[in-house]
């Protein structure tokens, strides 16, 4: 089942920066990774992609480098830079409190009185 | 099709422009690059379906369809590059229409077409030609020769009082360094004279020393006209009043003893920055922003304050974070309430009020003198509620960690301030507060260590009720 187009929206961008730190670099790389740790279900359209990919270069978030590919074409590969490495980690934690309070909405989370540290 | 023209042609690698902010290439090799990188994956992919089995042109259709609209994509991709640029060149509306026309256009043609990849491909490229070479033709007669110059004039409160001899720093908001530094005349005049291209904005001190002004990034290009800057140096401020929905409880229970309940309260103001802007930072909600060097928070200073029954009702009169760090400028900032139960030891000093924004002062609510012999408790809030408890008995060491868990405070409400008006906000204490806490003992409470001190924390609610008016000469 591919996702549905409004929640993808507010994924992608993590999920673009965690397949690019796991060494996904380029275009394609990029989609067939995402598609591979998603099981098929976040990419409807590889396209997609690469609005997300420039918007996130266009925030700082992304470098890239462009090399020649083994295929003779030109090819521009992706790499997280210092301020992408740090929105990374806000954003999975962001991430992980956001689908909480949604889990515990839907009943699907039953939290425990939380303790001391 | 012919090969695109790319910053790496001439060399093996070649880096991309990365920086954030409108990409400052040429708009003919941003659509270049654009369309050799969606080449590169449709011909990446052809040939991973031919290498299955596939012929030529059906894996070069199955590509495709994978891909989606080559044109749409395409599109998107230069105006999240170029759009920036091109809104503030005034072209926004001729663009659309062009950008119809040549869609509409290529639409048909690619229709009539009889490789249907070849030909988006092809169409793609005419159109971001096309758009990267409309905009400029219109401008070009309007558009001044010379140096970019930023001229403007500073005053305090009204423009009938000149700031004169004040010095005004151009920076370059993509790194933040100093462009240019000139000092404003006896009409508060400023003159930049000339300046190369790039993004810029205006950076002045206040007259009492304490904030600097940033102005508005300023996109300062060859062929188009700065607008005029004026700046008005006053510190424009309101400030936040509270008020409870019930005293905060003081309660039995059973084998536990009493317990108090203070309240806690975090306030952002997003406008107040402890650096200059840059493209590296999310943008304001609104400019100007105020530059506090005392500050630590480089999105929006924050402050709080821990507060028992009689100052909420008796000595605060209802006003939250009083001198300096209650002055709020105008616009939304971002407010926090926990509300926390405790079980004080015997012997503790009494609590005193904390507040503060550029230090953690936290008095002694909790004096327990063991390592850390303190177990806190949050009935709905995440952990970082009770981390100025563990400040508090772990010392100075601990300062840093306190002021980040602060900064994790989701869910705020937000809160309109006013210049020159009080905007009183209600905290709703929770009616099952002492439920909750009696439920909880009861229930999970394990042999604690002793001494315990175990605050209960538990998110309230807040509501905007109303604004009044600041006394004229209302400065703390």
């Amino acid at each position: 089942m591919k996702a549905n187009a409004d929640l993808l929206r507010g994924a992608l961008e993590p999920v673009i920066l965690e397949v690019i730190a796991d060494g996904a670099t380029y275009g394609y790389e990029i989609a067939k990774a995402i598609e591979k740790a998603s099981e098929g279900r976040l990419l409807a359209q590889e396209g997609t992609l690469y609005p997300a990919l420039h918007r996130l270069q266009k925030q700082g978030l992304l470098d890239a480098e462009w090399a020649v590919s083994p295929e003779g074409r030109q090819r521009k590969h992706y790499q997280l830079t210092p301020l992408g490495r740090k929105q990374r980690q806000a954003l999975r934690k962001e991430w992980t409190e956001f689908t909480r309070a949604v889990n515990l909405i839907l009943g699907i989370e039953h939290v425990q009185p939380q303790l001391a540290w | 099709m012919s090969s695109p023209s790319l910053p790496g042609d001439d060399a093996s690698r070649a880096t991309s422009a990365a920086s954030p902010g409108p990409d400052p290439r040429a708009p003919d090799q941003v659509a270049a690059e654009i369309q050799a990188e969606i080449t590169d994956h449709l011909a990446t992919a052809a040939e991973r379906h031919q290498a299955t089995g596939l012929s030529e042109a059906e894996s070069r259709e199955k590509a495709q369809q994978a891909f989606g609209d080559v044109r749409e994509i395409g599109r998107r991709c230069y105006w999240i590059k170029q759009g920036d640029s091109l809104m503030f060149r005034g072209a926004i509306a001729l663009l659309l229409v062009v950008l119809a026309v040549s869609l509409a256009a290529v639409t048909v043609r690619s229709w009539q077409a009889e490789s249907r990849m070849a030909e988006q491909i092809g169409a793609l490229t005419a159109q971001l030609k096309e758009l990267a070479d409309r905009p400029t033709a219109p401008l070009a007669a309007a558009a001044p020769s010379g140096p970019i110059e930023i001229k403007g004039r500073m005053f305090v409160g009204s423009p009938d009082r000149p700031a004169a001899g004040v010095p005004l720093s151009v920076i370059n908001v993509s790194d933040g360094k100093l462009v240019r530094k000139v000092v404003s005349d006896s009409q508060g005049s400023f003159t930049s004279g000339p300046l190369a291209d790039g993004d810029l904005a205006l950076l002045a001190p206040m007259p009492d020393g304490r904030l600097s002004v940033q102005s508005a990034p300023i996109l300062a290009y060859s062929g188009v006209q700065a607008p005029r800057q004026d700046m008005d140096l006053a510190f424009r401020f309101g400030r936040l009043g509270l008020t409870l929905s019930r005293p905060l409880p003081e309660f039995e229970v059973e084998g536990r003893g009493k317990y108090e309940s203070r309240i806690l309260i975090r306030v952002q103001t997003p406008r107040i920055r402890a650096r200059i802007w840059t493209v590296n930072a999310p943008l304001p909600p609104e400019w100007p922003i105020f530059i506090d060097s005392r500050a630590r928070s480089a999105d929006g200073q924050w402050y709080y304050e821990i507060l028992d029954n009689a100052e909420v009702i008796g000595g605060l009169a209802g006003t939250l974070l009083m001198g300096d760090e209650g002055q709020f400028p105008s616009g939304e900032c971002l407010v926090v309430a926990t509300v926390m139960a405790n079980n004080p030891q015997t012997g503790e000093p009494p609590v005193a009020r904390s507040q503060g924004g550029f230090s953690m002062d936290f008095h002694a609510l909790h004096s327990n003198a063991g390592p850390y012999a303190l177990r806190a408790w949050s009935l709905d809030a995440p952990p970082a509620d009770y981390f100025w408890i563990r400040h508090h008995i772990e010392g100075q060491r601990r300062q840093e960690e306190v002021r980040n868990q602060f900064e994790h405070f989701g869910d705020a409400t937000k809160v309109p301030i006013t210049a020159g008006a009080k905007t009183l906000i209600r905290i709703e204490v929770p009616d099952d507060l002492e439920a909750q806490v009696r439920a909880t003992l009861e229930s999970t409470t394990p042999a604690p260590e002793a001494p315990v001190s175990a605050p209960f924390n538990l998110r309230a609610k807040i509501t905007v009720v109303g604004s009044e008016p600041l006394p004229a000469a209302a400065s703390d």
